[in-house]
This record gives C-alpha cells, structure tokens and sequence, in this order.
C-alpha cells in the first residue's frame, strides 16, 4: 500500500504542460472548422440546402442529424431479380427432362435401327434367294458375314465366300447388302444364284405355295417345253411384285419373270384376261429373256389362239 | 462538476488533460510520442463530442481511446522494430521543471514494465478502476487483468523489492 500510495503521489505530480494543452486547443478549433465546412458543403449538395448552425461554444448535431443521402431505390429491380431467381428455379429441372428425353429418344432410334437392320437382313436373304445348305450351315439366321464364316466351315462348297467377295457383300452391312442387291444388275444376282447358294426362303416358299394355292392353280400342262409346266391362274401372283421379277416383253406379251432357289423360274403373263404362270428349270434357261421365250413357246404349244 | 456546464471539447480539455497526459506517458517510450498521442486523442473528441452524454462517458471514452491510440502506435512497423536513444525521461511539473528518475523511483520501476502491465498497474492504483472496469476498457477478460496485474507486482518486486 504505501509503494501504491507513493505511485500515486509521484504519478499526481505529473501534469500535462501548458503549451501542449493550447496547441491541442489550436488543433481541436481547426478540426471544428474543417467539420463545419464540410456540413456546409454536404448541406448544399443535398437538395433544398438545408441550413446548417454551428454553435461555437457545443458542436450541434446539426451535422449528425443531417439527413444522409437518399439510397438509390432499388425496389424496382427486385421483382425483376425475383424473377430471375424464379426462372432459374425451373430451368433447370426442364432442361434435366429434355436432356433425358433426348436420351430415350437417341436410344429408341439406335434399338430401333438394329431391330429394323435385324428384319432386313431376313428380307435381304429373301429377295436375294440365296440357295445352299441353309440347314446345315444354318447361314439362315446368320448375316452375310456370319454366313461366309460359317459356310467356310461348314461341308459346303466355298461358294458363299467367292460370292460375298465377288459382290462385296463381305464387309457389308445387312442393310448395304440390301442396297446392293437392288442396285445390282441381273447378271450379278445370276452369278450368285449360280454360285448354288443355297438359304431357306420361308417368303420364296410361301409365295410358292401362293401361287400353288388352290384358288389360283389350274394346271395346263407339264413338263412342257422341256422342263416347264404352266399353270392357269384367276389372280396376279405375289411374285410379280418382288424385287427380282423383271418384267420381260417377249413377243408382244409381257412377261413377268421371277427366278426363285437353285435353277427354278417362274414367270406369269396375262393373255386375254386370263393369267398363266410357267414355272420350269433346266440349265439351259441363261436369263430371263430366256426362259420368257420357252414360257412364249410353251404358251402357243398349249393355249390357243397364241401364236 | 456541474451538469449545466455544456461538454465541449475544449472543456474536455482543461477536465481531463492530465489525466490523458499520464495515461499517454504510461504508455509511450517517450515524451514526444505521449504529446502526439494526447493532442491526436483530442482531435478525435471532437467529432465524438455529441454522442458523449455525461462527463464520465468522456473520461471513460478519453481512457480507450487513448489505449487504443497507443497500441496502434505500437503496432506500426516502425515502432516495433525501432527502439529510441534518448536521454532519461524528463517531466515537467508546476515549476516547469524537470522530474529525474530517482525522484519518482516507483514511477521509474513502473516505466520499466511492459505497456500492458503499466496500463493495469496505473489505472488500478492511480486511477482507482476496478479489474473489472480495467477489463472493459482494455477489451480482455477479467481474469487476463487479473494475471496481467499479479506478474506486473511480481516484476515491480524484482525492482524495487518486496515492499510493493
């Protein structure tokens, strides 16, 4: 206690000296004046300049109570950022279920393209009537790549192969061999025929047997002309319609000639409003021309009033 | 005292420029830097004149501010890393004269505490605040003034001896 109480005395005896206390006083007067200039200067920017006292003796609070400039309303924008942040809310999302739709959709369209890329390569292996020993090769449900290998393998001759290099149909796609066998002329489809592939056609066989129903058949003759029959018929043939029937004027007539599996032809034509279908085969018939010529002999041969 | 006498700043002054003055010597290394400390804590009254509604809110503002001041004297680079060469403190009084250090021993040894520990000792037994006014004013805990008061004693005791 009495080191605190001479601390005391000792720190009592200290006194701020007099010229500091008027140079602070200077220095306090001269920040009043720079205040009140600047509560002049901010008093007459504001608008309606309102007047400003300055009591000497006590800074008012004129200066404080100023009025602070007006913030810029920004209510306006607001309802605008408001609907900004609403759009983003959903854009979003919509943009999430489009991008997923077009996901479904790109991979119905690829599904789909296999599954109709799948179904051509069946009706490919129709129109082309590839003969051959489907069965044992079983190079019937297999695409023309798959039935090269397999028929390589398989007891069969390696005429599949020659046929598929000779044509292209190798690197093929299903849906190409497709576009190649309509595009290719007769001679080509000829030499694969010739080739003896041989494919079950279960369309071939079921116009075969369309043209064998009962509603249409009406044998005339057999084995005529060699090894061709002819048939009277009360309707158009399907296979008039296929790809591979040409239709051939021999003779004034039209002849629509089809050639089906190994070496069989068939033709169809229209003499006074009657429908004949010749079907024959024989090594000898080259093409179409052919065979529509024999169908022509075969026809003055047996219908009358042909000649 | 009386409550009609209007709070200005330069009635501040002649209130309270002793008190401010040794609170700034207490805290500066030297004399120079405690008049710039106490004319800038003035300077600063005077825009916060008008928000000071008692005299004792003045002096109480008049302590921080000057507490603050001084540490952010300390804090600049300068201060911290320059020490000065200068001759002992000298220290005017009613004659105007000079205070020599072995006239004021204890004041001397308390100078020679750190400005933390100087700042407790003098408002604790000069100033007659409590630990927990002390807290307040130098923005710590009670118990930091506590353990900032008890090693200042300990250090005065290595001193001066064990009389404080």
């Amino acid at each position: 206690m009495d080191m605190m109480n001479q601390y005391k005395e000792e720190t009592s005896q200290i006194h701020a000296p007099a010229d500091l206390i008027q140079r602070t006083k200077q220095a306090v007067q001269e920040e009043e004046r720079r205040i009140q200039q600047k509560c002049v200067q901010q008093t007459a920017q504001t608008a309606g300049g309102r007047q400003t006292t300055w009591d000497a003796g006590r800074q008012t609070a004129d200066w404080r109570t100023m009025e602070k400039p007006e913030r810029h309303d920004d209510s306006a924008d607001r309802p605008r950022r408001r609907n900004y942040s609403k759009v983003y809310k959903w854009a979003l999302p919509a943009a999430a279920a489009i991008f997923i739709v077009v996901l479904i959709n790109a991979s119905t369209m690829i599904i789909g393209r296999k599954f109709s890329a799948s179904q051509s390569d069946t009706s490919m292996d129709l129109a082309a009537g590839m003969a051959g020993g489907a069965e044992e090769s079983g190079a019937y449900d297999l695409a023309p790549v798959e039935v090269t290998e397999e028929a390589a393998q398989a007891d069969t001759d390696g005429g599949i192969d020659k046929s598929f290099a000779d044509s292209g149909f190798a690197e093929d796609s299903v849906a190409e061999a497709e576009e190649s066998v309509a595009a290719a002329d007769e001679e080509a489809l000829d030499e694969m025929y010739d080739e003896g592939a041989t494919v079950e056609a279960p369309a071939a066989a079921a116009e075969h047997d369309s043209v064998d129903s009962a509603e249409n058949k009406s044998n005339i003759s057999e084995g005529g002309a060699g090894e061709l029959t002819i048939q009277e018929v009360e309707e158009k043939p399907e296979f008039c319609d296929n790809k591979n029937t040409r239709c051939i004027d021999s003779h004034g007539l039209q002849f629509y000639v089809a050639r089906e599996w190994g070496n069989q032809w068939k033709a169809y034509v229209c003499i006074d409003e009657t429908g004949y279908v010749i079907t024959g085969s024989g090594q000898g018939i080259a093409d179409r021309e052919a065979f529509a010529q024999k169908a022509y002999e075969l026809l003055t041969e047996t219908v009358d009033g042909i000649e | 005292m009386t409550k009609e006498e209007r709070i200005t700043t330069e009635a501040a002054i002649d209130r309270y420029a002793d008190m401010v003055y040794r609170l700034a010597l207490s805290q500066m290394k030297n004399k120079t830097d405690a008049d710039d400390l106490f004319q800038e804590v003035f300077v600063r009254l005077v825009s916060h004149i008008q928000d000071l509604e008692s005299w004792e809110h003045v002096k109480a503002w008049l302590i921080r501010v000057t507490i603050n001041c001084a540490k952010k004297h300390f804090d600049q680079y300068w201060n911290k890393n320059v020490d000065y060469i200068e001759e002992p403190e000298r220290i005017s009084d009613d004659s105007g004269g000079y205070e020599m250090p072995e006239e004021h021993p204890v004041r001397a040894a308390v100078q020679k505490l750190p400005p933390k520990y100087r700042l407790v000792i003098h408002l604790y037994y000069f100033e007659e605040r409590t630990v927990a006014e002390i807290a307040q004013l130098t923005d710590q805990k009670e118990s930091t003034v506590k353990s900032q008061m008890h090693r200042a004693r300990e250090m005065l005791k290595d001193f001066i001896g064990d009389e404080w």
